[in-house]
C-alpha cells in the first residue's frame, strides 16, 4: 500500500513538472509579438530607405505605440522607461539598388 | 513509504524548488529575442527581391547570403529558400512588362506595368515646339505571402532625365509623355526599379 502511495506521489510530481515546464518554456508568442512583427513587415514592405533618412523614429512610434527603445544601426533612442522589454529585429539590406545593410532593433513593452 | 519517508520526499522537492529559484537570481540577465516566423520573414524576402531588381549589380543569391548572415548574427530566424526570377517585356504601342521573383515558400514579388499609346501632342519647350508621344501607364507592385495573401501598392514614378511629362491619375494609373523620337523610355520608381516603355 505504501509503495502504491509513493508511486502515486511520483506520478503526480512528474505530471506537475512536465506541465510546469511546458507552460513556462514553450509559451506561444503573445499578441504583441504578432502585432510588432506585422508592423515591422509593413515598414519593410513600404520603404527601402526608411532607416537611412531621419524619419524612422516618427514612423515606428506611429505604428508601435508600446515602443520603449529604437536602435537604428547603433544609434539608440529611448522613448519611455520599462522594466520588461521584448526586442524585435529587422534587416534592411539597402535602397535604390545600393547595398547598405542596416539592422534595426525595437524594444517593446508587452 | 513510511510517514518520515513522505516528509523527507516533500522536503527534498521543496529544497529543489528553492535551490532552482535561488539559482535563477544568480544567472546573468540574457536578452531574449522572440522567435516568430511569419510576416517579417516574408517581408525580408520581398525586400531582398525588390533590391535585386533595382540593383542589377548583385545576384539574388548574393543578397540572400548577406540576409542569412545578418539574420544569423541578429537571431532573426529566416527560412532557407530557393527562388525563380523572370523579367519579361512585350513591346508595342500597347505593351506590358514585369519583374517577378517567386520563392519556394509561396512568397513572391512582382512589379508589373502596362502601357497604351494615346496619341501625339506638341509641347512648347523654351520657345521650341517638340512632338511628344502620350501614353497611359498602369504600374503596381504585388507582394504575395501566405500570411497576408496579396498586397498591391502603387509606387511613385520619376524621370531622371526630367524631359518627360508625368502625371498621376490615381490607382496606379499614370499619364506619360516623352519626345516622339524615342522608341524606348525609362522611368524609375521610388525603389529604384526601371520602368521601360518600349514600342
Amino acid at each position: 500500500m505504501r509503495a502504491l502511495e509513493a508511486v502515486a506521489i511520483s506520478v503526480v510530481f512528474v505530471i506537475f513538472s512536465a506541465y510546469f515546464h511546458v507552460s513556462a518554456v514553450y509559451k506561444p508568442p503573445s499578441l504583441h509579438a504578432y502585432s510588432v512583427n506585422r508592423a515591422l513587415a509593413w515598414l519593410l514592405l513600404r520603404s527601402d530607405s526608411l532607416p537611412y533618412g531621419g524619419e524612422l523614429d516618427k514612423v515606428v512610434v506611429d505604428v508601435v505605440p508600446s515602443l520603449v527603445y529604437l536602435d537604428n544601426g547603433g544609434s539608440l533612442a529611448y522613448f519611455r522607461n520599462s522594466t520588461k522589454v521584448h526586442s524585435f529585429r529587422a534587416i534592411w539590406l539597402g535602397y535604390n539598388g545600393t547595398l547598405s545593410p542596416r539592422i534595426v532593433v525595437i524594444g517593446v513593452e508587452p | 513509504m513510511n510517514h518520515r519517508g513522505q516528509i523527507l520526499l516533500l522536503a527534498i522537492i521543496i529544497l529543489a524548488f528553492t535551490l532552482l529559484y535561488s539559482a535563477s537570481h544568480f544567472s546573468r540577465p540574457n536578452p531574449r529575442f522572440l522567435r516568430y516566423t511569419g510576416e517579417l520573414q516574408s517581408a525580408e524576402l520581398i525586400h531582398t527581391a525588390r533590391l535585386y531588381w533595382s540593383s542589377k549589380k548583385y545576384s539574388l543569391s548574393y543578397l540572400l547570403s548577406i540576409l542569412y548572415m545578418l539574420s544569423n548574427e541578429s537571431k532573426v530566424s529566416m527560412p532557407i529558400v530557393s527562388y525563380e526570377n523572370n523579367y519579361t517585356l512585350v513591346s508595342g504601342r500597347k505593351g506590358c512588362a514585369w519583374y517577378y521573383t517567386v520563392y519556394n515558400n509561396s512568397v513572391s514579388f512582382r512589379a508589373y506595368w502596362m502601357w497604351e499609346f494615346r496619341g501625339f501632342y506638341l509641347k512648347d519647350l523654351y520657345g521650341e515646339k517638340l512632338l511628344y508621344k502620350g501614353y497611359i501607364l498602369v504600374y503596381y507592385h504585388n507582394y504575395t505571402a501566405p500570411q497576408w495573401g496579396s498586397i498591391i501598392i502603387y509606387p511613385l514614378l520619376e524621370d531622371n532625365a526630367r524631359i518627360a511629362d508625368i502625371a498621376y491619375l490615381g490607382n496606379g494609373k499614370w499619364s506619360i509623355g516623352f519626345p516622339a523620337r524615342y522608341t524606348e523610355y525609362k522611368l524609375i520608381d521610388e525603389y529604384g526599379l526601371e520602368v521601360v516603355i518600349k514600342e
